[in-house]
């Protein structure tokens, strides 16, 4: 890809994963711009990302996984990239597997969203999130007639026109996942998917993890996808 | 008349114009609780007149309609405020995310 691209990966207390994750990414795209949104991290996260020299932003105090995100897409708006790479800092994604999200991307789409579930893979999802995936992916299928299979997924290539529309959203969601995109297909974008292998998690720490936790974040994202619908209401799918 | 309930609402009062005073409030929410602390004095200096309003609507067990009043008065205020909160909560995060980006990329 000649056009801008920027990685863009949130993270917060990830001393651990990132040194590795960094290292990946620069193998593979040498000459890659990275930045990382670091979350107001505890730990050495910011440190290591130096020693790495890649971009570091740092947020004033910890906001969570979605602002991360969402500095990450500003600052590639402000400075106009053409396509954003979003991936998880815990070293959850695989740099390598980018390459299947790259070659998905066409002038025709706007975002590919790699995906565990679109072919069988050795993936090991605990049986809450499980759930959650196959029922935010119903939600999809009901209200936008598209079949997304792993909406949660947070291992994303989107183009500058996404970048725009993110940038300026008002109300970027707590989690990014279904509603958002349960919006953006409401809004006309076309959304793709690629089968990519992913990690579990090595450090069991996820953003997800426990009991209370999921059920949350279960219960969360079905308000914000009532809410995505209400406001959506009598808008049809400009396709 | 009851003294206890008149004392109350004084005293009520006389916190929201305080508050008021030290700016605590801006000038619509300081005319909304200003209004709210004289209609607590007056309900408790005519005590009467809650039957006769009452009446007047048609509802019969008149220290009902001051639960429903008040009710409704909390509810609005609940709603102003879980609305601005939403609001602000949305400016501040925008805020820190620019604010971040402004203090710069550090490579």
């Amino acid at each position: 890809m000649k056009e801008k691209t920027l990685f863009v990966i949130p993270a917060y207390n990830e001393e651990k994963n990132i040194g590795q994750l960094l290292d990946d990414i620069n193998k593979i795209f040498p000459k890659a711009n990275i930045l990382v949104v670091d979350d107001n991290s505890t730990d050495n996260t910011k440190g290591i990302v130096f020693n790495k020299n890649c971009m570091c932003i740092s947020l004033p105090f910890n906001m969570g996984y979605s602002a991360a995100v969402q500095t990450g897409i500003k600052y590639a708006y402000y400075n106009e990239y053409d396509y954003v790479i979003q991936l998880d800092g815990d070293g959850q994604h695989i740099p390598k597997e980018l390459k299947k999200l790259i070659k998905a991307m066409d002038s025709e789409t706007d975002i590919v969203i790699g995906s565990r579930f679109l072919e069988k893979s050795k993936y090991k999802h605990p049986f809450f999130r499980k759930l959650g995936t196959a029922l935010f992916s119903f939600l999809i299928k009901l209200t936008c007639h598209t079949k997304i299979t792993d909406p949660t997924s947070g291992f994303q290539i989107f183009n500058r026109r996404v970048i725009n529309k993110y940038a300026s959203l008002y109300g970027y969601p707590e989690y990014p996942d279904a509603n958002l995109i349960i919006e953006m297909l409401y809004d006309g974008f076309n959304i793709k998917e690629a089968s990519v292998e992913m990690k579990n998690n090595n450090t069991n720490k996820s953003m997800h993890s426990g009991i209370i936790k999921p059920i949350k974040y279960v219960v969360k994202t079905i308000c914000s996808i009532i809410v995505t619908l209400i406001i959506n209401v009598g808008r049809r799918k400009k396709k | 008349m009851n003294y206890v309930f008149i004392l109350i609402g004084v005293v009520y009062l006389l916190l929201v114009i305080n508050s008021v005073r030290k700016n605590e409030f801006s000038v619509y929410e300081s005319i909304f609780w200003i209004a709210g602390g004289i209609i607590v004095l007056l309900l408790s200096i005519f005590p009467n007149s809650i039957k006769v309003i009452a009446k007047s609507i048609g509802i019969d067990y008149a220290p009902s309609l001051l639960f429903m009043s008040s009710t409704i008065f909390l509810l609005i205020v609940n709603f102003r405020c879980s609305k601005k909160i939403a609001i602000q909560e949305e400016k501040i995060k925008s805020l820190a995310e620019e604010i971040a980006i402004i203090k710069g990329v550090k490579k």
